[in-house]
């Protein structure tokens, strides 16, 4: 019990419930702004966290997560745009009912769901991650090959339009993983005689790169686009009535399972966890509901926005369980755990049981101020996210600057998140999807790593993939998985 | 009344800002050391290495055995070259420092490195940790000399959990030399968290650890073979050693703390001073002893003996790849390119598909910052103007191009140029104690 006492007596002094909510309501506000999106902001502020203990840090973290998830529902509902990818589907029934002179209860039902999603998911974070982690030690390393194998399957199979765009992306991003030391046999690799690249291409440069600089390009060139904000007005339209509860209840436990069932499959994380509970809701919906969607359904906000935040304990789960990210927030956060000395993986409870708890707690504490402060303050929410780019553009390109360079100090990871940042826009031009590429840039050398320990072990046999039960049915998922599409494709020409 | 607060705040800021950091520099005098030194730790923040850093740091500033504390930075990457090599070309005027155990010469010896301790000044060797043999309590072989016995009978059989290269390996390694014809099939599962899940989950049968993680891990279900020390340790008395039990290896680690070549001689004995002070401080002992870690300290004559014997020793050995393992990056560029044509075959189907959009796209203005944000980043490498300077015109540049240099908005930009520019050196620098380009 002492590290749990640890864990919250931490959070809930001064220092943490301030940095939890600061985190919260940074989250919120550049959740909020078109543009800027979550993973942007942690992968900014995470240099500014490696002089700060790993609990302080993880509490700031986390609050920015929860906040990031569920900002973008103000602007998505006001400006019909989403203020990040998760809150893409609320755009399709919040805008409608704000224009139609109800912003208020759009925004209220947004909320609220959000908060409920939050907590629902959370409850399973708190009764799922331990027993997983406990089973997981059973796992060997072609177990974990074949488990990572089958989210890198998952992410581009069910993540964008084109399939075969999202592998490519995916192995692109396995390539830039692969430079440095082979941790197999210890040798160099691809590394063209530069001494730098010996450690390989660090995940914040890279990710930074892709996120941050290709936005800002393409936030550049929209730079004439007018935003229109619809004022709210009313805050009393935005409580929940006893009605709302009663109505909405069944389409809330099912629209936060689904997240959090989606959350919880490796590699993909809140744009899809909305997607599904908002076509599961309108597939349930009656005649008459059904004809709203899309034009201002009270359901399918409701759908959207309890889903998207109910992927983040959903995904919490195999990052804290098995070290294997949920959705490109995760992986930053992986990335910030073994910054800060913690190795991820089944034994985090062991050894950091404190660091777990601090998680799980403070995605707790941050809903609860997530939803005060929404609640409280999304009239001026929505006039930050008004706040000229043109002041925005210059203050973020030095920040992408400075924390690529506080990484290690060195100007070559400054040079590798430009690099990046040109290819990201490129990406975009393309229409090829990010999200595969940092996954594979962050899985890889956790698959490969395991899968020539596994060789090593079976001297060079791949037979125990097939023979081993549990690697056996991951792989034959994939194979499901990857097949199925093919095959449904096939089907239609016919 | 909320533009008045700005530039209030934007004043008190920028103010403090430029006070620290003028302070700051007005306390550099000219004795040795006048500025914090900086020690180079090629791990992340937390490890073994860098904790230990931080302890002699913490006892170094309480006892004030120095006019500054160190100042820890963090080089994590290519096991340990990138930390190393970047002491190696620093100036050797006492103001950066490595800290590194044995991974030096391992690194050297396997050929991941150009240089080892041969390139450096060695000031002393700090702290010993010793390593030890463990096994699952469900492994077949509970006795060392059952382990060694199915190595033999069976060569290439028994499972070791490594981290390549590294000096569990050599230990490993060293171990199959002391009966001929012993050979254990090693396996990299990589750093100690992974190791201890290997062996606990079975797939590993041995695996080595130091002291500190045994004693952190034991209750997991961990039995210790064999510790490889010169004589039993204090913290497990009941662990016997490798020269008792008849295989003679002994390995440990110490941190060593090194200079750049040609560092004047007078540094490195006071520095020498500093760490024989600071592993003396009650603080160190007590911290150390937490961590069992043995305090010893070596230095002079018999620190580049110690040096002498482990690099020939580690060279003598051979790392041999003994598995043929898959060509992963082959298999990944053939994957690129046929995922490349594919997508490629399809898109000339839809090339009609066009997005409408209302405003036109100002690709003018995304080039014209990506030129200046590149120029930025030629001012910081080239490193003439300094970070403050070089970022102030970068803000006022791209924030009068994308404003189109409108009058209302002047103001603005350069007070955003003055937070950036001297505000953030000042928290980075003073704050953070990151430095900046």
């Amino acid at each position: 019990m002492e590290p749990l006492y640890n864990a919250l007596s931490h959070l809930f002094s001064l220092q943490g419930l301030l940095l939890a909510f600061g985190g919260t309501v940074l989250g919120i506000t550049v959740g909020a702004i078109p543009g800027l999106t979550g993973a942007m902001l942690i992968a900014l502020t995470l240099p500014l966290t490696f002089t700060m203990d790993p609990i302080p840090a993880f509490i700031l973290l986390m609050g920015m997560y929860v906040g990031a998830i569920s900002g973008g529902l103000i602007t998505a509902t006001l400006l019909r745009m989403p203020g990040t990818p998760a809150s893409i589907m609320t755009t399709l029934d919040g805008y409608p009912m704000a224009r139609a002179g109800k912003p208020g209860r759009a925004l209220g039902l947004g909320i609220t769901a959000s908060f409920v999603g939050g907590l629902i998911s959370w409850c399973f974070l708190i009764v799922l991650s331990k027993p997983i982690a406990n089973y997981s030690t059973k796992l060997g390393p072609f177990e974990f090959f074949t488990l990572v194998l089958l989210a890198l399957v998952l992410i581009a199979s069910i993540g964008g339009k084109s399939m075969t765009k999202a592998f490519l992306s995916a192995f692109l991003g396995i390539l830039s993983s692969m430079p440095g030391i082979d941790k197999a046999t210890g040798s160099l690799r691809l590394t063209f005689g530069f001494e730098e690249l010996n450690g390989g291409l660090s995940l914040l440069p890279v990710l930074i790169g892709l996120f941050a600089i290709s936005q800002i390009i393409s936030d550049i060139t929209n730079i004439d686009e007018k935003i229109d904000v619809i004022p709210v007005k009313k805050r009393k339209e935005m409580m929940f009535s006893l009605k709302d509860w009663k109505d909405q209840a069944g389409n809330l436990c099912r629209s936060s399972f689904i997240g959090t069932l989606i959350g919880i499959l490796p590699g993909i994380g809140a744009n899809i966890g909305s997607v599904s509970a908002y076509s599961a809701a309108k597939s349930l919906a009656t005649p008459e509901e059904k004809e709203k969607f899309g034009k201002g359904s009270e359901t399918a906000v409701v759908a959207a926005e309890s889903a998207n935040n109910a992927t983040i304990g959903g995904s919490l789960i195999p990052m804290i369980s098995l070290g294997i990210p949920g959705s490109v927030i995760d992986a930053i956060l992986l990335g910030a755990l073994i910054i800060h000395g913690l190795q991820p993986g089944p034994l985090l409870f062991k050894q950091n049981p404190d660091m777990v708890y601090t998680i799980m707690g403070t995605m707790f504490v941050a809903n609860v101020f997530m939803f005060f402060f929404m609640i409280f303050a999304v009239k001026y929410l929505a006039k930050i996210a008004t706040v000229p780019r043109s002041f925005l553009m210059p203050v973020i390109l030095v920040f992408c600057m400075v924390g690529s360079y506080a990484l290690s100090t060195r100007m070559f990871d400054v040079w590798t998140m430009l690099a990046f940042g040109g290819l990201g826009y490129v990406f975009e031009r393309m229409k090829i999807p990010l999200a595969p590429f940092v996954i594979g840039f962050i899985l890889a050398p956790i698959a490969e790593q395991n899968l020539m320990a596994g060789l090593m072990s079976s001297d060079g046999s791949f037979m125990p993939i097939l023979t081993r039960p549990v690697s056996c049915i991951f792989m034959v998922s994939s194979i499901i998985l990857l097949a199925f599409p093919i095959i449904k494709k096939y089907r239609q020409k016919e | 009344m909320l533009k008045t607060a700005w530039h209030i705040f934007v004043v008190a800021f920028v103010g403090y800002s430029l006070y620290g950091s003028f302070i700051a520099s007005k306390e550099a005098s000219q004795k040795f050391p006048y500025k914090p030194i900086r020690v180079v730790v090629p791990y992340n923040p937390g490890g073994g290495t860098d904790t230990f850093v931080r302890i002699i740091n913490k006892a170094i500033k309480d006892e004030k055995l120095m006019p500054h504390p160190m100042v820890v930075v963090n080089k994590p990457g290519g096991a340990t070259t990138i930390g190393s090599s970047y002491v190696k070309y620093s100036k050797p005027d006492g103001y950066t420092m490595l800290c590194l155990h044995e991974a030096l010469m391992t690194t050297k010896a396997t050929g991941q490195s150009p240089h080892g301790p041969e390139a450096f000044e060695h000031i002393s060797a700090t702290g010993e940790e010793g390593q030890m043999i463990l096994v699952s309590k469900n492994s077949p072989y509970q006795t060392m000399a059952e382990l060694m016995k199915a190595a033999h009978e069976k060569p290439n059989t028994v499972t070791f959990g490594i981290t390549q290269n590294a000096p569990p390996h050599f230990s490993g390694i060293m171990l199959e030399k002391t009966v001929e014809g012993t050979a254990f099939r090693f396996v990299p599962t990589g750093g100690a968290a992974n190791r201890l899940s290997s062996l606990l989950g079975g797939h590993v049968d041995a695996a080595i650890f130091t002291v500190s993680e045994f004693i952190r891990y034991r209750d997991s279900g961990l039995n210790a073979l064999v510790y490889l020390g010169n004589e039993r340790n204090t913290a497990i008395p009941e662990v016997p050693t490798g020269k008792e039990l008849g295989f003679d290896v002994v390995n440990s680690n110490l941190q060593y703390w090194w200079f750049p070549k040609d560092t004047p001689k007078e540094i490195v004995s006071y520095m020498t001073g500093v760490f024989a002070r600071a592993m003396e401080t009650d603080y160190v002992k007590g911290k150390l002893d937490e961590l069992k870690i043995t305090p010893k300290v070596i230095s002079g004559a018999a620190l580049q003996k110690r040096i002498d014997s482990k690099m020939s020793g580690f060279s003598l050995m051979k790392v041999d790849q003994r598995t043929s393992l898959p060509d992963m990056t082959f298999w990944t560029i053939c994957a690129i390119l046929i995922f490349a044509v594919l997508s490629f075959a399809r898109r000339k189907k839809h090339f009609t598909e066009k997005e409408e959009s209302e405003v036109i796209p100002r690709n003018d203005l995304a080039l014209g910052v990506t030129i200046m944000t590149l120029g930025y980043a030629v001012l910081l490498s080239v490193g003439g103007l300094g970070f403050r300077t070089a970022t102030l015109v970068f803000v006022l540049a791209t924030g009068f191009y994308l404003t189109g240099f409108a009058k209302d908005k002047r103001i603005y930009i350069f007070e955003l140029g003055l937070i950036m520019s001297f505000g953030l050196y000042f928290v980075f620098t003073q704050i953070f104690l990151i430095d900046l380009p």
